[in-house]
């Protein structure tokens, strides 16, 4: 529950400051580049830092009329305030401490700057503005608490804090990674800047030790001899105010970086020193941190934290939208609901899945509620329970579904009811889906409660096409008409114009098939594994095709014609120069995997079209390819395009069976079959598998994986399959 | 009748030359020191000016505080400022200073403002605090430009030597 209201307060105080927090970042990463140029003028002298105050007294003292002060600031660039008679060498400048010679004037201040600075304060509004500003400055170290907390959450504790966050390209990973990372600056930041309002409004208790000393030195001396001058170099000097009159109760006031001390100035005994609070000394600090002041490269961490908090607040925009976008609205209670689904979701994407199914239902007149796995309760109608699940973390509930177990054993039942269990997740954490997994037992022990299935459907990466596969199943087995979208996006791909610059034909004794080799009107990226939808004339629905890359990197479609194919017959007619329409969808679940272990290639038919490409992708990863075909002919086709990638050295092995050939392999299993201790080697050693073809080439291609396993004493093939080991794009 | 003459030509003569090279009117340095009060909050905004006998602005002689966003909290002397134009405010203006602190600069007098009846003024003001407008005032001649004298708001005390 707890982390529950760490999320809360993190998003309600990100939200309440954000308008603040929007400006002051801005002109926070603005202002990062004012000490920058600050530094980089010319008035630092080498050695600076070195000079012996005392030396320096005496030059200015022999150089000047008359010397008021001077100054050391955090760029050890000196200013001296001194009387003259020449009006060129009066009033304030910046002096070589070396011989107290003028360097130069004192530019003006950078009016952009000034006013930039004069906006991240106060935005202009003077008091209350500052005020503000430093209300936001506070929250900021709020949210970067709760964000600190939230992250060791999701970790999964606090020492697994620091270990690596698994990346599941989602926006949220970069959120917590780049938030890990620069947490320590945005909260130096955000309690430096709060210091300073405070001390601004004068929250801060002040108290200043004083120590008086006796004046035990009589002989008068000149001011280059005062020991405390010959013993303190530029390093610790701040200030140096020279005496106001020859009157020996005016005294030299030497403002070191911890103290001040007040020096007589005939004997050069030191006669109050007034030692600065903690407090001062880290309002000192504060500043100095908060604005940079000094260091290019500090400046530099702060330009890159507030550039960090702008896309803090648009990572957290998106997150929050995710989230809201799936606010739950029921037509039915939950005592009338036949239909129950139940979620468990941490950022709602797994929600607008279970929206998307309960509009459909509600379209087919079913009466079906939605609710949150936590909110389980005994529903008197209930046929059907379906519950959809993310997974937290290590295995945990989602923060909406760590109830459900619990409730699960503690509610009556009034009678049976069928429950299907559907686990969201991502491969690439140990713990895929292990919620629903859990829930799948839970549920299956349960009397009541029957569960046709064997196990839990799980879905990787939100896959929507299984989910409505499995919809679809479901929903006929219940004999509903269930309508539900062919895609989950509403965003529709724009429509690509195509052009046909090549076109090969071969024919056989069997079948014909031919490749397209088309141009893109547009520039756009593909991949080979992207599919390409087309939409034949006189037609409504999309007939989808796997694209495949040539050697020269032009988009190749391999296609075999049917006698009654509408699209295949549409396609094949076309010849050189012809235009026709299409688009080009992202198909991530079959993208050459970014490895560098082996990826075994496995099609029949057209279905080498995607691998065609990938053979020419520079990748690390170890290829062979398996092809089955009918005849040699058939091969003609492909055959240029793989031999330059067997001599290219991107593809290493290529095994072709011949159906219809008189040979020892037949089908590409046989060929599996034969290279057994490679394949199982492959499994074993975390190799990819990828399948492009037809469904009954998948078929028996999994019965021959099946066989290797249990030969060769492997874990069962269902584990490589669920461990995304094994890509499919079959049809 | 001739030296009646020669008299006024050299007195026109002399008034001419005031008018046209008045920036080169013969002033005297003085040495000032403005020490503050042990009061919280902002640095305040101190103004030193020489007003005449009936409390008008002559003149501007240092401004400690440089953010104009606040010189209307000294409205009587913002208006005169603002209208008077005075060439080179950059050289007589100064950081502001904090309670408890003091600030040492120089005031160019010029010669003709002394020992005619003229004031010197320090204003001073805080953020969002109280505005004196007359936190010292001393009448200007030579002898008061030797001393040391008590403030009444802001300002414990200034101290004034001839450079």
């Amino acid at each position: 529950m707890l982390h529950k209201i760490w999320r809360y307060s993190h998003f309600y105080l990100t939200v309440s400051s954000s308008l603040f927090l929007l400006l002051a970042a801005i002109t926070g990463a603005i202002l990062a580049f004012k000490p920058i140029q600050n530094k980089l003028q010319p008035f630092k002298v080498e050695q600076t830092e070195n000079v012996v105050l005392a030396d320096l007294v005496d030059s200015l003292k022999t150089k000047y009329e008359e010397v008021l002060d001077l100054e050391v600031d955090k760029n050890y660039f000196v200013k001296a305030s001194v009387f003259s008679m020449e009006s060129e060498l009066d009033g304030q400048f910046y002096i070589n401490p070396t011989n107290g010679a003028k360097l130069a004037n004192i530019p003006k201040p950078n009016a952009f700057f000034e006013f930039i600075t004069d906006f991240h304060r106060s935005l202009f509004l003077k008091t209350p503005g500052r005020f503000f500003v430093g209300i936001t400055s506070f929250l900021l170290c709020l949210i970067a608490i709760t964000g600190l907390l939230l992250a060791i959450k999701r970790q999964g504790g606090f020492i697994l804090f620091f270990s690596k966050i698994i990346n599941d390209k989602s926006i949220q990973y970069n959120h917590v990674a780049l938030g890990r990372l620069l947490l320590i600056p945005i909260i130096i930041i955000a309690f430096t800047g709060t210091y300073l309002s405070m001390d601004r409004f004068s929250l801060l208790p002040k108290n200043n030790t004083e120590i008086v000393n006796e004046n035990t030195l009589k002989n008068q001396i000149p001011f280059a001899e005062f020991p405390i001058f010959k013993n303190t170099t530029l390093k610790d000097v701040q200030k140096l105010e020279f005496p106001f009159s020859t009157d020996a109760e005016d005294y030299f006031t030497l403002t070191l970086h911890d103290k001040e001390v007040q020096i007589h100035q005939k004997t050069g005994a030191i006669v109050r020193t007034t030692v600065f609070p903690f407090i001062q000394i880290m309002s000192v600090l504060s500043f100095n941190l908060h604005t940079g002041t000094g260091s290019i490269l500090w400046s530099l961490v702060l330009l890159i934290s507030s550039l960090a908090i702008l896309y803090f607040m648009y990572s957290g925009t998106v997150i929050s939208i995710q989230r809201l976008r799936s606010k739950i609205k029921n037509k039915f209670t939950a005592n009338q609901a036949n239909i129950v689904i139940l979620i468990g979701s941490e950022n709602g994407s797994t929600k607008r899945l279970a929206k998307t199914l309960l509009l459909s239902l509600l379209k087919a007149n079913q009466k079906v509620f939605l609710d949150d796995l936590n909110n389980y309760q005994n529903y008197p109608n209930i046929e059907q329970l379906i519950v959809l699940t993310a997974t937290y973390g290590q295995g945990e509930p989602p923060s909406n579904a760590h109830l459900f177990l619990d409730k699960l054993q503690q509610t009556q039942i009034d009678h049976s009811l069928d429950c299907h269990v559907i686990g969201f997740g991502s491969f690439s954490y140990p713990k895929f889906c292990e919620f629903a997994k859990t829930i799948f037992k839970q549920t299956s022990a349960h009397q009541q409660i029957n569960v046709p299935a064997e196990a839990p459907l799980l879905i990787h990466n939100q896959n929507y096409k299984q989910f409505k596969n499995w919809a679809t199943n479901w929903s006929q087995s219940l004999g509903i008409q269930l309508d539900l979208p062919t895609e989950l996006t509403a965003k529709k791909t724009k429509e690509t114009t195509f052009t046909v610059i090549d076109k090969e034909v071969v024919k056989d004794n069997y079948d014909e098939t031919f490749t397209l080799t088309l141009a893109l009107q547009k520039r756009k990226r593909f991949l080979p594994g992207d599919l390409l939808g087309i939409i034949p004339p006189n037609e409504s629905s999309e007939r989808l095709y796997s694209i495949g890359k040539n050697a020269k990197g032009d988009l190749l479609l391999s296609i075999k014609k049917h006698t009654h194919g509408v699209c295949s017959n549409y396609l094949h007619q076309l010849e050189t120069g012809a235009k026709f329409n299409g688009t080009i969808q992202q198909n991530k679940e079959f993208h050459l995997p970014k490895t560098n272990k082996t990826v075994t290639l496995i099609a029949n038919g057209t279905g080498i079209a995607p691998f065609l490409g990938m053979v020419h992708q520079p990748t690390k990863a170890n290829l062979s390819l398996y092809w089955g075909t009918r005849t040699h002919t058939s091969f003609e086709l492909y055959k240029t395009s793989i031999l330059k990638a067997q001599q290219k050295g991107t593809l290493q092995q290529c095994n072709i069976a011949f159906s219809k050939e008189v040979t020892e392999y037949n089908y590409v299993q046989n060929l599996l079959a034969r290279d057994e201790n490679t394949i199982a080697n492959n499994l074993k050693n975390g190799g990819y598998f990828m399948l492009c073809g037809s469904l009954n080439m998948r078929d028996a291609v999994f019965i021959q994986l099946e066989k290797i396993c249990i030969k060769h004493h492997l874990p069962s093939f269902e584990t490589y399959k669920n461990n995304g080991q094994i890509l499919t794009d079959c049809y | 009748m001739k030296l009646f003459k020669y008299t006024f030509l050299v007195i026109c003569l002399s008034l001419m030359a005031f008018t046209t090279l008045q920036n080169a009117e013969p002033t005297e340095k003085y040495k000032c020191m403005v020490q503050l009060k042990n009061y919280e909050g902002e640095g305040a905004y101190v103004i030193v000016s020489i007003v005449d006998k009936d409390d008008n602005y002559i003149k501007t002689l240092q401004i400690l505080g440089d953010d104009e966003k606040w010189y209307p909290d000294l409205p009587k002397w913002w208006s005169f400022f603002e209208k008077a134009k005075q060439p080179e405010t950059d050289a007589i203006t100064g950081a502001t200073i904090a309670g408890g602190e003091r600030s040492i600069f120089v005031l160019n007098v010029a010669k003709s403002d002394v020992n005619n009846g003229n004031k010197l003024r320090f204003e001073t003001a805080v953020e969002h605090q109280d505005h004196h407008l007359k936190d010292l005032e001393v009448i200007l001649n030579t002898k008061n430009l030797k001393n040391k004298y008590e403030g009444t708001g802001y300002i414990r005390y200034v101290r004034i030597i001839p450079n």
